[in-house]
């Protein structure tokens, strides 16, 4: 145990004193945090452009209520959203033939496709009597991606169209607006008796702590074991490939070897962890929200974690001594990173309902318990204990089965050279006495 | 406690249908320095990686330093393979500190050894430095180095000489002579005939997985190989042309290696040849180990038939 120990501590100095590690722990939050910059900077910077859009209104009432909105609308979001120009054109009258408004419509059409025009909103003559589908607003562009125009557009129409409807019925307009104004709903926790015998108020739903904090404890895991397991692959490739292993093999067995690899991989992991979770903390302090910092859920992110580690890194730490170069490696990594990533298909099902089961189900799965297990404990109310503890020890002895298989698949192929095993040989290495 | 460093008692280790070491006995004397020779693919570098406990036999006794499990032994033995085995990442002070942490060794007392070996070699302005910034030859000394400072009591070296020029090599061929005289047991496998005959104590030479040589130089020269008769003249390959009782001719520079028949008198050749022109050198030559060893390891005329 003591020269597992001395291959941990080797491990985690290695690991921690590259430029790869120093970079990564800080690029990682850079990029995180960059992204979100990135993506507020495109969602406001993207969109500067003038939108031109031709109105061609049937009814004869609503183009003139649409081009002042939009003006006003210019003045509400200017800097910061793209302005819209309204173009009213005029109808052919009732009664002209149908091959004139669209010649009307195909010039519209060609104008769009010389740039001189973004769109062009058709208003059916029906549309302020509400008659379903003769009533459909025609909005035509050459930009279907591009859904603010047509959003906002419809938006406006339906408003004037409602108010021209209650002034049609002989409604009030500001009537008409109290009755219709909707009902907000608080989410709120529970109500509980406090020790003095009062009834305590229910708190109002933190979104940070109910939504945030459950996503970011998984990613949290499965980023950290992602960045720490499959080093263990390169590290022993290169013990192998340039016959360090058989150095070490002349001081250690290969099950210390291993063992101290995946104690010195966890060791990374927490490190890892702590710098995140610390940083993350800090932050939340600063903005005045450490009470939403999940003291509570530590002692299972640590658990997890190595459990995790121990589980994706022997499998890793076999791959890597099962074969001689790293294309080999990779070929085999394929299936590993599969199961590894399946977590990450099916976690907003569990998210949604954490106490249905087909989460209960999920997160009993050895593969994917370190991550749907603690996203359920992160939620409220979380899951019943005995819940918890049958996936720690599901998961546990599947770990200890990975450990033991990749101990055997370790020991046979450290020393071998050349092709690398098929599945089926390392299941057979793995069984082998 | 027995004399012997390494015993090896009808050693057997196959991978697959190959069989690598087939029934190898062997006992190699404590303090002595064995030189392990055979072609490549022989089976040296295996039983060597049997001798460390890095392969296990499938049959057969492997006892070191008086253990019976070659694990039990494995602080005070100290390996270096064929190639470097060295972290290119690390440092030098920090690989040598943890390879001697893994056999035990405390840590004051490496600094210690370090210094002195690091100096002995010329690389005491290099141990702060990486391995990957190393030439070939510095890369042995430290991987020697690495193996010198745990203090082993049976040195285990494949092919130390390998690649190495001339200084370099012997540098390296000092410190394991210190080595050798500080007490420890040394093999090392090699293809180099010249250090196996000047460096080596006994020889033990393995071919296609059977022992074929063991003893000393000496031994293995009278026993292998009829002497050669070496001569020298101005005819050349001429002064012998058509003696009677010679088996074959080959030149040797300005001398020719005579090989007799059995019971053929290298008198009666001297006689001849000397009736026949002046001779400027006549030698009784023993077999080099070179010549021993192509004699064994040159495959028959049936296997290159088959091949």
């Amino acid at each position: 145990m003591r020269k597992a120990l001395i291959v941990a501590a080797a491990e985690l100095g290695q690991s921690v004193r590259t430029k790869a590690f120093i970079v990564s722990v800080l690029l990682m939050p850079i990029l995180l945090g960059g992204s979100v910059v990135v993506q507020r900077f495109v969602e406001r910077h993207s969109d500067e452009s003038e939108r031109r859009f031709a109105v061609l209104d049937h009814t004869g009432k609503l183009a003139s209520g649409l081009v002042m909105n939009t003006a006003a609308r210019n003045l509400l979001v200017a800097g910061r959203a793209a302005a819209y120009l309204a173009e009213v054109i005029p109808v052919p009258l009732p009664g002209a033939p149908a091959a004139a408004l669209d010649e009307l419509r195909l010039t519209l059409s060609e104008r769009i496709r010389d740039k001189t025009l973004f769109a062009f909103i058709e208003i059916p003559a029906a549309t302020l009597d509400g008659d379903g589908a003769v009533s459909q607003l025609r909005y035509h562009s050459d930009s279907p991606t591009y859904e603010d125009l047509r959003a906002w557009l419809e938006l406006s129409l339906n408003e004037q169209v409602r108010l021209a409807r209650f002034e049609r019925l002989g409604l009030d307009a500001a009537v008409a607006a109290h009755v219709q104004r909707p009902v907000p709903s608080a989410h709120l926790g529970l109500l509980a008796r406090s020790d003095d015998g009062v009834v305590r108020e229910a708190k109002r739903v933190d979104q940070v702590r109910t939504l945030g904090v459950p996503i970011i404890a998984m990613m949290l895991v499965f980023m950290v074991v992602m960045m720490s397991a499959p080093q263990l692959l390169n590290s022993v490739l290169e013990e192998k490939m340039s016959r360090i292993s058989e150095v070490l093999l002349g001081a250690v067995t290969p099950f210390e070897l291993m063992l101290g690899k995946l104690t010195g991989s966890a060791c990374v992991s927490l490190l890892l962890a702590t710098i995140y979770a610390g940083g993350g903390y800090a932050a939340a302090t600063i903005l005045g929200r450490s009470d939403a910092f999940p003291l509570e859920l530590i002692p299972w992110l640590v658990i997890f974690l190595v459990v995790a580690v121990f589980l994706f890194g022997s499998i890793f730490l076999a791959v890597g001594a099962a074969c001689s170069d790293i294309r080999d490696a990779q070929s085999l990594m394929t299936p590993v990173m599969m199961i590894a990533i399946f977590p990450m298909f099916v976690w907003i099902g569990v998210f949604k309902n954490p106490e249905s089961t087909f989460a209960v189900t999920m997160s009993m799965i050895p593969t994917a318990t370190p991550f749907l297990m603690m996203l359920r404990l992160s939620l409220h109310p979380g899951p019943p204990l005995w819940q918890v503890l049958l996936s720690l020890v599901l998961c546990g002895g599947f770990t200890y089965l990975c450990v033991r298989g990749a101990g055997k698949i370790f020991r046979v192929g450290l020393l071998l050279q050349g092709k690398a095993p098929s599945l089926r040989e390392l299941w057979r290495w793995a069984r082998a006495d | 406690m027995t004399d012997d460093a390494i015993v090896l008692d009808d050693v057997c280790k196959s991978f697959g249908a190959f069989r690598a070491v087939d029934g190898v006995s062997l006992r190699v004397p404590r303090g002595s320095l064995y030189g392990f020779l055979g072609p490549n693919g022989s089976g040296k570098t295996t039983t060597l990686r049997m001798i460390t406990n890095i392969l296990l036999p499938d049959r057969g006794r492997i006892e070191v330093l008086g253990a019976n499990s070659t694990a039990a032994a494995r602080d005070r033995v100290a390996y270096l393979p064929e190639e470097r085995g060295l972290y290119k990442k690390m440092t030098v002070r920090r690989l040598i500190h943890y390879y001697a942490s893994l056999k035990g060794r405390p840590r004051a007392e490496v600094a210690a050894d370090l210094d002195g070996w690091l100096e002995r070699f010329g690389l005491t302005p290099w141990i702060d430095r990486k391995i990957e910034v190393l030439s070939k030859g510095m890369s042995q000394k430290v991987q020697f180095i690495s193996a010198a400072v745990a203090r082993p009591e049976l040195l285990v070296l494949d092919e130390p000489f390998s690649g190495l020029d001339p200084l370099a090599e012997v540098d390296l061929r000092e410190a394991i002579l210190e080595l050798g005289r500080r007490g420890a047991t040394i093999i090392f496998s090699t293809h180099n005939m010249a250090v196996a005959e000047t460096l080596c104590d006994r020889l033990f030479m393995i071919y296609r997985g059977k022992k074929v040589l063991d003893g000393t130089l000496e031994e293995i020269q009278s026993t292998h190989g009829e002497p050669v008769v070496r001569l020298g003249t101005p005819l050349g390959a001429a002064a012998v042309d058509g003696l009677p009782d010679i088996v074959r001719v080959s030149e040797r520079g300005r001398l020719l290696d005579v090989r007799l028949a059995p019971g053929a008198s290298p008198q009666a050749l001297l006689h001849a040849v000397a009736a026949r022109t002046i001779v400027t050198h006549f030698e009784l030559a023993r077999p080099s180990l070179h010549d021993v060893f192509v004699s064994i390891a040159r495959p028959a005329p049936e296997d290159l038939r088959n091949a």
